[in-house]
């Protein structure tokens, strides 16, 4: 087998997608044992969570009333990680995203944002970026007048271990650009060490 | 899937075309993709004038067909060092974005999309013809040059019409240009390029973004013509100082940008000259430091013959504008209706002579040199800033460089770069007096996206000077540390303005919710509709947007002009002032439409007024939610309910 000359960038990109893989399996593993790995997923009825810009309905669906709608769900002692929503509407609800928080007292950013993936026809889900996500604001529409149908919402009912692997864009993104630079930095720093050890040396 | 193959297919044929050119012509091989690239719009841009689109495209993937088969027997005999670093970082990172964009399938978003740059698109992709001549209900002539729209038809070519493919095209060419300044820098070292190709990578948003998003970006996704008009005038340049700059026999590839420039849009040919110029001074001036040893005429030469190639792609486009629509193009349009060699003229007159300003230009003038000194328009700060930071970063390539050529290109490029930006300035802001209208002039509305290609230009152009800087710096390395120092800090910038969830990389699903809902509703009430059937729109309270939208979405059918969308009601409904409102009386509505062959009106937003003003024409009188589609019955001037979208 031909052997494999090793230089430092392929050192650095090797590196970058080595401690990617550890730093996913250590994630797995830090949610196994707290528990909020599908071990114990938890039911929020839409009662329980406070609720903005959604008038209910006789029929039981909610009226959007303004173009911000916002579902707060309760604090859990655990953190969030997934959570999953039924939601129905007879028309496009319109923009929908997800907002979290850290720390208590934070104010809400879109920094701080995720988005609802619909997995199948009226069920959403999020998967939260690895965080001690303890707040969770849900925005469900963005067009007044709209009708949704909403049902109980289920946080932390468990990912397949694969799924801690998938890499983002943005690793992708990261993944080129990232551990190249570390290279160059690194290339240089060597270059000086050895330029230094060679004025030492004696002639 | 099928998509992704077919427009991946384009891709190789690309690919296959720079082979060649590195081959044949000796083009470097990470900057033959650009070459590939600008051929193909220039090449296309011709035989769409020439009526000759769809041929010329089967005629150019059939070569790109046979060119791969040679390129297989060629490559194995001593073509391996095709595949340096650039060009497999464009091989791989090309197949890349097409995956991006076809998982993302990112839709048009801004105005000027609709309004042109991306409905151009389709019109071409529908109709096999250049979009001057399609039939669209839009109120004047596009005339808009070619360049970009040609770009996303050979990428789209095969298969049906979809947006993600122009995208993929357009990240495809800015790649391009990312690999071409890999490929010029002298001396090849992975620790310079490196560098320089995260810089020229981050470009479009180092200057083009001024304040943190807040919220989802088009940047790196949009079919607009600023970015890439910027990008290609700094590769350009990027090829002069790489390679022209050594040998004037390959003053050709400078000259193909240049051209394809002029092809992009009408600033286009004023940034050319500016680049032209700064060759050919640097020519000039390269010449006497070698003591005139080579001779100057070759030079002149190659100078002339680019500016005729450039002149050529301008004239070309206004005589058949002229043979095939009414566009009046012997003037550059706007209020004071005057030709472009007449209005720089006048505005130089008020420029050097302070007795013959006029109000109006005093006014704008003084605004631009405000807004353009001290008004934030990058993520390095104002205009005048960001040309002080490329002129620093070139005082240092000069400092840095042991290679005295190089040092005067570094000197002279800052100096005169500077110089013609104050030169294209002024262009802009004559353009601010003479053409725009007063509501546009006053602030000076979108100013920004005239001069950023400027800025992307210069600095692309000064990164293949800094690399050659770096190069020649063997000895203690500055260079290198400071160009992966100034990479890391541009990184971070861009980290602290750009969140990921807010460009195309991870963008939110739902944010375009409403291009969604309009394709679904025309697709619904085109069904059944005759293809030559021509309609009118009503959207009560649209500004035009959602016209425009609707506009594109309803191609191949035609939606009439419908007064560019507003508010319809009869006379004194509204104050006469009020923004977008269309008085007209029942009659007149009738009228308009039988003297613009509508046969549909296609009602996407009613109101009370709307149901007040016309109830009594149509057959259900407006009354009932979700859109409609009515058919004027020619007999009884009645609108007839064909269908309406409930909700279910």
């Amino acid at each position: 087998m031909k052997k494999i000359r090793w230089n430092i960038p392929m050192i650095c990109y090797s590196g970058f997608v080595a401690l990617s893989v550890l730093a996913c399996l250590v994630m797995f593993l830090l949610d196994t044992v707290r528990g909020i790995n599908g071990q114990a997923p938890v039911t929020i009825s839409i009662e329980d969570c406070v609720l903005s810009g959604l008038e209910q309905q006789a029929d039981g669906s909610y009226l959007v009333t303004d173009a911000d709608p916002q579902i707060l769900l309760p604090e859990q002692e655990k953190p969030f990680r997934r959570v999953e929503m039924q939601m129905q509407c007879t028309q496009n609800p319109g923009e929908m995203s997800v907002f979290y928080l850290t720390k208590p007292g934070q104010d809400y950013s879109i920094r701080q944002q995720a988005w609802l993936k619909e997995k199948q026809p009226g069920r959403y889900v999020v998967e939260l970026p690895w965080k001690n996500v303890v707040q969770l604001r849900i925005d469900p529409a963005s067009v007044p007048g709209r009708s949704l149908w909403l049902e109980d919402i289920t946080v932390n009912s468990g990912v397949p271990i694969w799924q801690y692997f998938v890499p983002s864009w943005t690793w992708i993104l990261s993944a080129v650009f990232l551990p190249g630079l570390a290279a160059c930095f690194l290339d240089w720093l060597l270059f000086a060490v050895k330029t230094m050890q060679n004025r030492r040396k004696p002639l | 899937m099928k998509e992704w193959f077919e427009t991946f297919l384009a891709l190789l044929v690309v690919l296959v075309g720079a082979y060649w050119l590195w081959k044949k012509a000796k083009v470097p091989a990470g900057a033959a993709p650009f070459v590939a690239l600008c051929s193909g719009m220039l090449i296309l841009s011709i035989a769409g004038c020439a009526g000759l689109l769809v041929p010329v495209m089967w005629v150019l993937y059939a070569a790109g067909v046979v060119g791969a088969v040679f390129m297989v027997l060629s490559v194995r005999k001593d073509g391996k060092s095709f595949f340096d670093l650039p060009l497999c970082t464009f091989a791989i990172g090309a197949a890349a974005l097409l995956v991006l964009f076809f998982v993302r399938n990112p839709q048009y978003w801004t105005w000027d999309e609709f309004s042109f740059w991306g409905t151009a698109q389709k019109l071409v992709k529908e109709s096999g013809e250049l979009y001057v001549t399609a039939e669209i209900g839009w109120n004047w002539v596009p005339t808009h040059r070619p360049a970009l729209i040609m770009l996303g038809y050979f990428f789209g070519f095969f298969g049906a019409y979809a947006e993600w493919r122009i995208y993929a095209a357009y990240a495809v060419l800015m790649l391009a240009v990312v690999t071409a300044v890999m490929a010029c820098i002298k001396g090849k070292a992975w620790q310079i390029q490196l560098p320089l190709a995260g810089l020229a990578a981050m470009t479009p948003a180092l200057f083009t973004i001024y304040a943190p998003l807040k919220l989802h970006s088009e940047i790196y996704c949009s079919t607009l013509s600023d970015v890439p008009m910027g990008l290609i005038m700094g590769t350009a340049l990027v090829l002069y100082f790489g390679v022209a700059r050594q040998d004037t026999r390959k003053m050709w590839m400078p000259a193909l940008a240049l051209a394809t420039l002029c092809l992009v849009k009408d600033t286009g040919f004023a940034l050319a000259l500016v680049a032209l110029a700064l060759m050919a001074v640097d020519m000039l001036v390269q010449w006497l430091l070698e003591k005139r040893k080579q001779r100057l005429w070759p030079k002149l030469v190659a100078v002339v013959l680019t500016a005729i190639a450039c002149a050529a792609g301008f004239v070309m486009w206004v005589l058949y504008l002229q043979s095939v629509s009414v566009a009046d193009t012997s003037n550059v349009g706007g209020v004071e209706q005057m030709g472009m060699v007449q209005m720089v003229l006048q505005g130089l007159k008020e420029t050097l002579v302070p007795s013959a300003r006029s109000e109006k230009f005093a006014q704008i003038m003084g605004q631009m040199l405000q807004v353009v000194c001290f008004q934030r328009a990058t993520m390095l700060g104002s205009g005048m800033v960001t040309m002080l930071f490329v002129a620093a970063l070139l005082v240092f390539a000069a400092v840095l460089s042991k290679d005295r050529a190089n040092r005067w290109s570094c000197g002279v490029y800052a100096f005169l770069g500077c110089a013609g930006f104050v030169a294209y300035a002024l262009f802009i802001g004559f353009t601010y007096v003479y053409v725009f209208r007063d509501e546009v002039s006053a602030n000076l509305v979108g100013y920004e996206r005239y001069l950023y290609p400027y800025y992307m230009g210069f600095f692309i152009g000064a990164l293949v000077l800094l690399g050659h800087a770096v190069a020649d710096d063997a000895k203690l390395r500055i260079g290198r540390l400071a160009i992966s120092g100034l990479c890391a800090v541009c990184m971070l910038r861009m980290a602290q303005f750009i969140p990921p969830q807010l460009t195309v990389l991870e963008q939110n699903p739902t944010v375009q919710w409403q291009r969604t809902e309009i394709t679904q509703c025309v697709q619904w009430a085109t069904q059944d509709v005759p293809a030559d059937s021509r309609i009118f729109f009503i959207s009560q309270g649209d500004n035009g947007n959602s016209w425009f939208m609707n506009s594109y979405a309803f191609y191949p059918y035609v939606l009439d002009y419908s007064f560019g969308g507003g508010t319809l009601g009869l006379p004194g409904a509204l104050p006469e002032d009020t923004l977008y409102y269309i008085p007209l009386t029942q009659q007149e509505l009738i009228d308009y439409l039988e003297e613009n062959n509508c046969d549909y009106v296609y009602v996407e937003q009613s109101d009370p007024l709307l149901q007040e003003s016309y109830g009594s024409l149509f057959s259900d009188e407006l009354k009932g939610d979700g859109v409609a589609l009515y058919r004027l019955d020619p007999e009884t001037k009645q609108l007839q309910l064909v269908k309406r979208k409930g909700i279910a």
